[in-house]
């Protein structure tokens, strides 16, 4: 019985473990690095229900914020959104490049996660650039799926899509 | 001695401080796997109570490895350990278990291993499909902690889930198909064996960034010597989980809501009032927590 008792001690899984939160960059800092060189303003637009329906439709995807975050850049048709969509656990924060209806690329701004940074590498980012709101979007078709964070990966490409949408939505707007 | 055992079954739920195949159900599973590469730390308590006559209680223990072969196949290994206290409480297998039996005691039930492989993926495929199958070698009959008991299991599950409304709202459906082989010694010479089959279904929302609320149901049917059928049980009930980049946690409760043989067997034993008390228990609160490295 003693044995027993403390191989279960043993057993039990009493165990502290670091945070796997992560705050890689500030907004402003993750547009800088979509278009270096170029002064961008910050910019709060809200979308309205008849453009937020608008979106849903013709994207296929769910608009959760009406409120929008983007820089505007001095570059005519260069815009950075800020955006957020359901990881796992915790939401996805990604910062958005677009230019003349182009992605221009995308930085994970925080990730929290148990698995699948992969989504922070370039290799996997860079599959976006030069998509246009017509691409599929599809993971394991013109997005390839991450390994152990599919359901991340799959949210970060709906959103890339959904904001490519919006983006014609507003781009007269601003 | 007693309170240390007990204390190695509850210390992993109070010690709390991490994902892949979080558990979302007191019993039903997900597809979900851990990673390739990865491993997870799992622990289970469930405690079981209330049978058709006398004082039942059990609490039992799993303690669970986790690895990742790769990223849609998933092997496991379990030492499956619990307590039973009983005053002269009914059962179907214990000697005694017509008239009440008694016990108190800490005991390791079972080793067992588990193979779980991701056919698709809920996520990224129309529906979600895995094959699930769990070996083991039984010490002990958990159901009455009787130590004149071993024998070997294997249990086998399809698990179908299918994710609405940007994955937030879960369905999954588990067809479980259990054999056991098993002798009390050192009477019995030769094996006996029962088949049970299992429906469960879940459904569970995401309330809120890391909080889901969902219900189960399990319908339970035995069949000793694999053909003759035993009883069948159905509980209900809810379920929440907590999801963390760190570890998350799940807590459950079920209750037995239909049985069948209910009220008075052949013999004037109690089955239960609408209910088969038996030698199973009407109510079972289940508590999980899992920590992925």
């Amino acid at each position: 019985m003693k044995n027993i008792s403390s191989i279960a001690l043993l057993l039990s899984p009493a165990v502290c473990l670091q945070a796997h939160a992560e705050i890689y960059m500030t907004d402003t800092q993750a547009a800088s690095l979509l278009f270096p060189q170029e002064k961008l303003s910050r910019k709060q637009l809200e979308l309205t229900q008849t453009e937020a329906d608008s979106i849903e439709q013709s994207s296929g995807e769910k608009v959760r914020a009406k409120q929008l975050s983007l820089f505007e850049s001095n570059v005519k048709g260069n815009l950075v959104f800020i955006d957020q969509v359901l990881g796992k656990h915790e939401f996805i924060t990604y910062a958005l490049g677009i230019s003349n209806g182009k992605v221009a690329g995308i930085e994970i701004i925080e990730y929290r996660e148990s698995y699948g940074q992969k989504v922070r590498e370039e290799e996997w980012r860079k599959q976006f650039v030069g998509k246009e709101k017509s691409a599929k979007f599809k993971l394991n078709e013109d997005i390839k799926n991450i390994s152990g964070a599919t359901l991340s990966s799959a949210h970060v490409t709906a959103g890339v899509k959904r904001i490519l949408h919006t983006y014609e939505k507003v781009r007269a707007r601003i | 001695m007693k309170s240390l055992a007990l204390l190695s079954l509850l210390l992993p739920i109070l010690s709390a401080p991490a994902h892949a195949g979080e558990g979302l159900f007191s019993r039903a599973y997900t597809t979900e796997t851990v990673p390739g590469g990865h491993f997870e730390l799992e622990q289970t308590a469930r405690l079981r109570t209330q049978r058709a006559f006398g004082s039942y209680t059990a609490i039992d223990s799993k303690s669970e490895f986790e690895y990742g072969i790769t990223d849609a196949l998933q092997g496991a290994l379990y030492v499956n350990s619990g307590y039973v206290h009983a005053v002269k409480a009914s059962d179907d297998n214990d000697q005694q278990g017509e008239t009440g039996f008694d016990r108190n005691q800490y005991s390791l039930d079972s080793i067992t291993m588990e193979f779980l492989y991701r056919a698709l993926s809920p996520v990224s495929d129309p529906i979600g499909l895995a094959f699930y199958i769990e070996p083991g070698y039984i010490f002990h009959d958990f159901h009455n902690g009787d130590k004149e008991y071993n024998g070997f299991e294997n249990e086998m599950r399809v698990i179908f889930q299918k994710n609405f409304f940007e994955d937030q709202l879960i369905l999954v459906y588990n067809l479980v198909a259990e054999f056991e082989f098993f002798r009390y010694k050192p009477k019995d010479a030769l094996f006996t064996g029962e088949f049970d089959f299992n429906n469960e279904i879940g459904a569970s929302y995401r309330v809120g960034s890391n909080l889901y609320a969902g219900l189960e149901a399990r319908n339970h049917n035995e069949f000793g010597n694999f053909w003759s059928h035993d009883h069948s049980l159905v509980w209900v009930g809810p379920a929440i989980h907590y999801g963390g980049p760190k570890w998350w946690g799940t807590l459950g409760v079920l209750k037995q809501i239909y049985g069948n043989p209910n009220g008075p067997d052949g013999q004037g034993s109690f089955q239960g009032n609408h209910l088969f008390l038996h030698s199973h228990e009407e109510w079972e609160i289940t508590a999980k927590i899992g920590f992925p490295f």
